[in-house]
Parts: C-alpha cells; sequence; structure tokens
C-alpha cells in the first residue's frame, strides 16, 4: 500500500510545509534557520523499520526525503539542542529543548465500555465518545491553562491527538507535562470490576464539574442512545454495580420490568427509559434518606448517592488519555496529515467548535484522493477542450490538491490553528522591534 | 533554603561527623516511610525529631530542645552537614535524585511546623513571585490566597488541588507548603549539578588527598538495601524450573503475573515489564528469559513474531540494546504505584484484586487460612506492603515478622532462606548462615531494615558467611560509577 500511498502522502504536505515556519518557531521564522533542522522525524519505512533522528534544512529537504523514501508513517518529535543527525557529536548536552504538548486519546481505551466494537474499531456510535472527549479536555486547555494554539487531528484510525503549540507549551518541562496529563485524568485504571474514578469524593473540584457538565449533557443526547449501555448484557450488569445500595439496584430492576410492558415506551429508547428509572431511584431514595433527620442523613449513605450517577457517567464517558504520550517532551507522536498505514485515511484537523459533526468513514483516504485527482485533472482536460478559457485559467493552479477534499482540511489547519499562530508570531515580532528600538534610543540619549 | 555555603575553618573529625549524622537521619527517615507509608505528617515529625536526637546529639543539629546548643549552633551544623553531603552526592545523578529526594522531604516537615508569620516571611524572602491576589479578580473573596504561574506548582496541578484560570494557578495557604518544597528542591538540584560540574575545583590542590576521597566514600557507604546477591545465591534459575520455583517462592504480584501469562498465553505491556526485571533480579540469564517468554507466548505468538515484537524490549531490560542501561527490578512502593485498564495483570495485587479474587489467589498459594484473612483486611485497610507480609507467613508458616515486604525481591530472598534453612535443618545439617537480606549492608543506610530483619527470621545464632555479603553494593563498582571525566 505504502506504494502507491506515497504520491499523495506528499501532496498535502506541500502546503503544510510553506507554513511550518510559522508554526515552529515562534521568535521569526525566517530569522532562525537552524530551528527546524533540530526538529527530530521519524519515519516508518514498510515492514516496521524506524529511522528516527532525522532532520531536514526545510521543506523542500523534507518533501524530498517523503517522496524518495515513501515512509508509511512519518512522526514529529521535539526540536533538540542540536541537528538530531549529529547526536553523538554532543554526547550528553543533546537534549530535547522544545515539543508542543501533546495528547493522545485512543478508543482502545473505552472497549470495556462500549458495545459497538473492539480494538482497532470505530464507527459513528462510538465517535461522540471522542467528540466529547475533544470538547472537554479543549476547554480545559484553553480556560484553565490559557493555551490559544490548540490543533486537534483525527489518528487516522480509532482516535485523536492534540497538539498544543504556544511558545510556553513547548517549553514545558516533562514534570510540568506530567501535571497537565494528571490534571485531565479522572480515570484511574480499574479495580473490583469498577472503573476507578479519581476525586468525586465531597464537592468536585470546578473543572471536574465542568467536564461532569459537558458529559451529562452529552450522555442523554449522544452517549447513552447510540452506546446502547443500558440494554440487556453485561454492560448494563455493570453499570449497576455502581449503585451504592443492593435494594437501590432490585428496585430500579422492578421498575425496568413494569416500564417495559406500557406501551407508551415501546417507541422511546431503552437505553434513555432505563437510565431516567435509575435517576428518579437515586433522587427518591435521596430524599427518603435526608429527610430522616434534621441534619440531612447519614452522610455515609447520602454521599455515595449522590455521587453514584456522575460516577457512572465519569466511568463511561471521561476523556481516557494516554498519558505516556505527554508525559515526556521527547515522546514521537504522528505527524498531521500523514496517511495511517493501515486504514489509508488521512489524519485530517477537526474542529473542535464541530467536533461532534466531524465523520471518522468520512475523512479522504488515498484511494478516495487519487480518484479526485484524476477526476478533476479530467474535469481541466475537458475544459480545456471545450475552449472555455477563462474557467479552465482558474481552475489550473501549482497545486493540483485544491481540487480534492483535501482543501477543506487544509482550510480548517489554517483556520483553527495556523491564522491563530501566525497573528501572535507577528505581534511578538513587533513588540520585540518595539523593545529593541526603545533600547537603542537609550542608548543614543547616553 | 541553603542558599549561601558556609565558609569556615573546621575539624575533619567534626567534618565527617556531622555528615555521617545527617546522612543516618535521612536514611533512617526514609527506611521509615517506606515501612510505613501511611503515617500521619506528626507521626512523621515525631520520628525525625526522634532520629535526630539519637544521631545528632552533642553535634548541634539535635532539636533545639538539646541541652547546651543555642539556635546559632544549629544552623550552623544544620549548614554544614548539609553542604558535606550535597558535596559527596553531587556526583551521579541517582546519587543526586536520592538526596534530593530525602532532603525534600526533610525540608517539607521543617516548614510544616512554621508559623503563619513566619510563612508569610519566608514567602517574602525566598519567594516573591507567589504574588496575592487582587480582590476583585475572582469575583469572590476567598480569603488568604495566592496566584503564580501554574508552571511553578506542577505537583498541585498533577493533584488538582488547586483553582486554574488562564494558566494562573490560585494558591490557598494550606497547599502553599508543597510550593516551597518545590521551589527548595529546585534550589538545591541547581546547587548539585553545579557543584558536580565544577567537582574538580571544589578541592584545592593540597586537599585532593585528603578531603576527597573522604567526601567520595560518604556516598558509598550507603546506597539502598539491593538484592542483587540473590541471584547467585540459590542456584540456578532457568527457564525449566521457573514455575516451580514460582510457585514455592514468589510474591502474590509475581505468581499472579505468572498465571496470567501462563493460561493467557500474553502479557501487557506493564505486565511483562514487571515480570522480566524480576526475574532478571532472581538470576533468570537473558537467553533463557527469551526461551521462557516465547515458550510461554506460544501458540497465540509464533516464534517469528515474539522475535520480532518482544525480544527486543526483553534483551533492552537486560542492557544489551539501546542505552543499554542495567535496569533494577521495581520494589514496592512503584509497583503499588502502577495502576491499570481491565486487561492488566501488573501492578500490587493487594491493592489491584477485589477480595474474592484475592482470597482465591492466595488459597492457591497455600496460604494459611487465619492469614489469609489478615492479608485481605490488611489490603482492605491500604497497607499491602503488611498485607503481602502476612501472606509469606501464611504461605511459609513463620512468627510474625514485623516489617512489610519492600520489594519483591526481598520477598523471594526470604523464601528462599526460610526454605533453604528448612531443608537443611531436615538434613540434621547445621543451618546455614542466616542473615536477612540487606542485614549486612555496611554503613547507617539499611541499619533500620537490618534492625527489623533479625526479628523476620528464626532466632539464633547468625554467624554471616556468604549471606552476609548480599546486602553490600559493590563498592567497587559505585566508585567507577562515581567517578566523572576519568575516560
Amino acid at each position: 500500500m505504502a506504494g502507491d500511498a506515497a504520491p499523495a502522502n506528499a501532496e498535502p504536505s506541500i502546503n503544510v510545509q510553506d507554513a511550518m515556519p510559522s508554526y515552529y518557531d515562534s521568535k521569526h521564522a525566517q530569522a532562525d534557520a537552524h530551528f527546524f533542522n533540530r526538529r527530530e522525524f521519524c519515519f516508518t519505512l514498510n515492514g516496521d523499520i524506524f529511522v528516527r533522528y532525522q532532520a531536514f534544512k526545510d521543506g523542500a529537504e523534507l518533501q524530498a526525503a517523503i517522496q524518495r523514501r515513501c515512509p508509511a508513517k512519518i512522526d514529529i518529535g521535539p526540536v533538540y539542542s542540536a541537528n538530531p543527525q549529529d547526536r553523538h557529536k554532543f554526547g550528553a548536552s543533546f537534549q530535547p529543548l522544545e515539543r508542543e504538548l501533546v495528547f493522545d486519546i485512543d478508543l482502545t481505551d473505552y472497549d470495556d465500555v462500549r458495545t459497538c466494537g473492539s480494538g482497532g474499531h470505530i464507527c459513528a456510535r462510538c465517535w461522540p465518545l471522542m467528540a466529547v472527549a475533544v470538547k472537554i479536555i479543549d476547554a480545559g486547555l484553553r480556560q484553565e491553562f490559557g493555551f490559544q494554539h490548540i490543533l486537534w487531528v483525527y489518528s487516522g484510525r480509532r482516535g485523536v491527538h492534540c497538539w498544543v503549540c504556544d511558545p510556553s507549551a513547548r517549553q514545558l518541562t516533562d514534570e510540568q507535562r506530567s501535571a497537565v496529563a494528571s490534571w485531565f485524568s479522572v480515570y484511574k485504571g480499574h479495580e473490583e470490576g469498577k472503573a476507578r474514578v479519581a476525586l468525586l469524593g465531597g464537592t468536585m473540584h470546578p473543572a471536574v464539574e465542568r467536564a461532569a457538565a459537558i458529559l451529562r449533557n452529552a450522555w442523554r443526547e449522544t452517549l447513552l442512545p447510540a452506546q446502547r449501555l443500558l440494554e440487556d448484557g453485561p454492560h448494563c450488569e455493570a453499570m449497576l454495580r455502581y449503585l451504592p445500595e443492593e435494594g437501590l439496584v432490585e428496585s430500579v430492576k422492578r421498575k425496568w420490568a413494569t416500564a417495559a410492558k406500557k406501551e407508551a415506551n415501546r417507541s422511546m429508547d431503552v437505553s434513555l427509559l432505563r437510565w431516567g428509572i435509575i435517576e428518579e431511584e437515586v433522587r427518591l431514595r435521596l430524599a427518603e434518606e435526608k429527610s430522616r433527620s434534621k441534619t440531612g442523613g447519614n452522610f455515609k449513605v447520602v454521599g455515595p448517592l449522590e455521587r453514584c450517577l456522575d460516577e457512572i457517567v465519569m466511568a463511561h464517558a471521561y476523556p481516557r488519555l494516554d498519558m505516556e504520550v505527554s508525559k515526556k517532551m521527547n515522546h514521537l507522536l504522528k505527524a498531521p496529515f500523514c496517511v495511517h498505514p493501515k486504514t489509508g485515511k488521512v489524519c485530517v484537523p477537526i474542529d473542535p467548535a464541530h467536533a461532534d459533526d466531524f465523520d471518522p468513514d468520512g475523512v479522504p483516504t488515498v484511494a478516495s484522493l487519487l480518484g479526485e485527482l484524476a477526476a478533476a485533472a479530467a474535469a481541466r482536460e475537458e475544459a480545456a477542450a471545450g475552449a472555455d478559457g477563462a474557467a479552465e485559467a482558474a481552475g489550473k493552479g501549482p497545486e493540483p490538491w485544491r481540487d480534492t477534499r483535501m482543501a477543506d482540511a487544509v482550510t480548517t489547519f489554517e483556520r483553527c490553528l495556523l491564522d491563530g499562530l501566525a497573528a501572535s508570531n507577528r505581534e511578538e515580532l513587533a513588540s520585540r522591534t518595539r523593545v529593541a528600538v526603545a533600547v537603542g534610543q537609550l542608548g543614543i540619549d547616553f | 533554603m541553603y542558599n549561601t555555603p558556609p565558609s569556615e575553618n573546621i575539624t575533619l573529625e567534626e567534618f565527617e561527623r556531622l555528615a555521617l549524622a545527617r546522612l543516618s537521619v535521612l536514611k533512617e527517615m526514609e527506611a521509615y516511610k517506606l515501612r510505613h507509608p501511611n503515617k500521619t505528617e506528626k507521626e512523621l515529625l515525631d520520628k525525625l525529631n526522634q532520629l535526630k536526637l539519637k544521631h545528632m546529639k552533642g553535634t548541634g543539629l539535635g532539636s533545639s530542645g538539646a541541652a547546651g546548643s543555642s539556635r546559632e549552633e544549629d544552623i550552623r551544623a544544620d549548614l554544614i552537614s548539609h553542604y558535606v553531603l550535597r558535596l559527596a552526592y553531587c556526583r551521579t545523578p541517582e546519587l543526586r535524585k536520592w538526596f534530593l529526594a530525602a532532603e525534600a522531604e526533610l525540608f517539607r516537615l521543617k516548614f510544616g511546623t512554621y508559623s503563619p508569620e513566619e510563612h508569610e516571611q519566608f514567602l517574602a524572602a525566598h519567594a516573591p513571585q507567589y504574588r496575592p491576589v487582587p480582590d476583585d479578580e475572582l469575583g469572590v473573596v476567598m480569603g488568604d490566597i495566592k496566584q503564580v504561574s501554574w508552571t511553578r506548582v506542577p505537583e498541585l496541578v498533577s493533584g488538582r488541588r488547586v483553582l486554574l484560570r488562564g494558566g494562573w494557578a490560585y494558591v490557598s495557604r494550606e497547599a502553599l507548603a508543597p510550593l516551597v518544597v518545590a521551589e527548595f528542591r529546585t534550589g538545591v538540584s541547581k546547587g548539585l549539578s553545579e557543584m558536580a560540574r565544577r567537582w574538580r575545583q571544589m578541592f584545592p590542590a593540597e586537599e585532593e588527598q585528603r578531603l576527597q576521597p573522604l567526601v567520595a566514600s560518604l556516598a558509598n557507604r550507603s546506597l539502598v538495601a539491593d538484592y542483587s546477591g540473590v541471584a547467585t545465591r540459590y542456584g540456578d534459575v532457568s527457564a525449566a524450573n521457573l514455575h516451580q520455583v514460582s510457585a514455592r517462592h514468589f510474591p502474590l504480584c509475581m505468581s499472579h503475573l505468572m498465571t496470567a501469562l501462563h493460561t493467557e498465553r500474553h502479557l501487557r505491556h506493564g505486565g511483562r515489564q514487571q515480570l522480566t526485571l524480576f526475574l532478571k533480579g532472581i538470576g533468570l540469564p537473558m537467553e533463557e528469559a527469551l526461551l521462557f517468554w516465547r515458550s510461554e507466548f506460544a501458540p497465540r505468538t509464533t516464534g517469528e513474531a515474539f522475535d520480532k515484537q518482544y525480544a527486543y524490549n526483553i534483551r533492552h531490560n537486560y542492557g544489551r540494546e539501546g542505552k543499554r542501561t542495567d535496569y533494577t527490578a521495581y520494589n514496592c512502593p512503584t509497583i503499588v504505584g502502577f495502576s491499570g485498564g481491565p486487561g492488566d495483570h501488573h501492578g500490587c495485587p493487594y491493592r489491584r484484586l477485589d477480595e474474592t479474587t484475592l482470597r482465591a489467589a492466595l488459597g492457591r498459594l497455600n496460604c494459611d487460612e487465619r492469614k489469609v484473612e489478615e492479608a485481605v483486611s490488611k489490603a482492605r485497610a491500604g497497607h499491602y506492603q503488611l498485607a503481602c507480609a502476612a501472606a509469606f507467613e501464611g504461605v511459609h508458616r513463620v512468627p510474625e515478622m514485623d516489617v512489610g515486604i519492600s520489594a519483591p525481591l526481598q520477598y523471594y530472598a526470604e523464601s528462599r532462606r526460610v526454605c533453604a534453612e528448612r531443608e537443611a535443618a531436615a538434613a540434621g545439617g547445621v543451618p546455614p548462615a542466616t542473615a536477612g537480606v540487606d542485614a549486612a549492608a555496611a554503613g547507617p543506610a539499611t541499619a533500620g531494615n537490618g534492625g527489623a530483619q533479625a526479628s523476620a527470621g528464626p532466632a539464633g545464632p547468625t554467624p554471616g558467611g556468604a549471606a552476609a555479603r548480599v546486602g553490600v553494593k559493590r563498592p567497587a563498582e559505585a566508585v567507577v560509577g562515581g567517578t566523572p571525566g576519568n575516560a
């Protein structure tokens, strides 16, 4: 596959590489030529051969290398203190200096809570899990950490990647990266048959509460109906295990049975119906407990009751990050616009504001792009043959990919990341100049 | 904050005495924490004061109550001992890491005893980047809060113990301590690397013969307990007898992995790491390890696929690939800290298994019924290492050992020792040397450990033969590792 993948693979890179300087260098793109060539690229060649520590002078050289070697996969690493190809000369002083803060969320980590498939599977029914993860992490990065330049990319198969490109984010130490990753990690693995969800005791942290609010909405609107978690089966049993009292489970099951008989409920989604009953039962039980005494009931009973609904939602839908990817500056991550070696899908950017509308099965693939290119070329020829000169001139540019669906992907890339980054770089450059002028004038005055 | 090193002349004896006293306190504090991971601040502080009294009496370093030592004396001794150790521990990354952790812990405890006014003064003097929050900024007045860039307080961020907004962390007074500790860490860490860089110039030419060896030896006296001797003491471990050895001598975390591996014909990455490093620790040679894993992974994974996907990792763990680090096996705190998804088997089973599964697993180890209950209840209370010790007692039918297990290798070594003794006794011979694994480690490093160990084994005279050497880190190696720039 890699053979015919390569031309299309290289195609979007051309444009991306033109824009890379401003993506890579906040000081001034053109001023520091020794920035890009310290960035590690890793090619995965056919047969899982990794070629690490590659670096290129500029976009053109990278493009040439991609076209020559046809890598099945391209990973981007950190910017090192020296050109990675000369790393042996520098010994211990060869260190990573800068790297985008990255996140990787993968649907395989949700296998115990998704019903539609497992492993490499992805479909419209499990995408809501990713969409809600994108929304939560994106909002957190912007509001809490104050980052602005955030790129979300579909990983090509069953997950998403996130690149935070703010200058401050790129310079974070490994410890700080771990801290961000932990900040977002609520799911702490499995224990005793239940997902362990951290920090739901007492009042919720504002950040968790914000995430919970997003999740509660998404839960009823998309997640529950799409995943059909409450239809009979192991997932339904697992969910009931989160209810703190045996009696509660019993009464929920009884209500389910009676509700199923009602004619009116036939048309309603079973999962939503059953969830409504769970909520109702928990609420009733809570009210009963609270009315028992003036102090609002025994907190050992009330606490778990108050928490259990959120616990279920969080355990099933809170973003599960692959922490290791974010923790280390020198962790490699697949380049945006790369072609996934197994699916042939292009890793296109996702607009976090429209994450719900993203269709993982609808992204351009190598095959579809080649088809579109051929079609566009044919259309041009036809137009040329038709002697309709004006229309033909407009369509025939130096960038044939503009006629394919890659154009949309690049537009998203520009809108979500590049434009903002370029603007803030310009601003910074201007302010630096102002400072330089001010200092210069100071010198003259003396 | 130890910002300026002391400059005065002191005698060689005092130099060494102060350093050793501080070292003992640091080491014993560490051992104490390892053994009792759930102690409160107060208990830790009491222990610290008790240790200070024990080791630093008369050095001026004792708690201020000690007779004859003024506050100035205290500060002076504190400063000198800190800097001497800094000198001794700056030489390799490993030593630096240990020293940093130990000192930061000491500082943390000390800082906790300050009053609010002292805190305020300290912050103003040493950490001006903590800015008071303008009243209207958060919309609500929240009392005594400071704001600081979140990158300064990764510890709090990682525990979600602050409020973050737009890159600022809003920190309450209670949460301040770890921040200041972090600042302290950074300060000392910088000092250490600076010192390592300028190591050659640290000593005046005429002192090179006298002081340098003394300082260098300080660090060697005391590497953490290690069980490297276990590998060779009890005969060979090979792929062929591994399951047999496992059934008798492995702690639950490892036998659990062995079982999972054997039934599922596969282990996920975390489990593979935990188990290979342990097997390496007990002396399984690399070739045998490859053989073992390959046969366990078959038939689910073909030999060819195994070589492609997994063999590299095993060789890497043995230091034959990549940067060629000779990795050591995980100890309990590391393993307890692991978490994993539903398909993972690594981590500490006392923490990760639910009660029924745990009970069944212990039953399979042929553990005494009463001890199973004890282990389960300890595990439920969060004392995983004590739970493991209870299981050990139950499996081997030995009297109570009042320490927890601190590393799977320790469990293994103890198990082999107990069994070897039994066999020797059954054969009518004189029991072989029975010193605890690390009881013989020289220096103050494991004095606490050693004392505790002694009560673990059956009583009796224990002439330290070959066994006594088990815990001693080969000094030659440590020196070689620590000498910079000889190449």
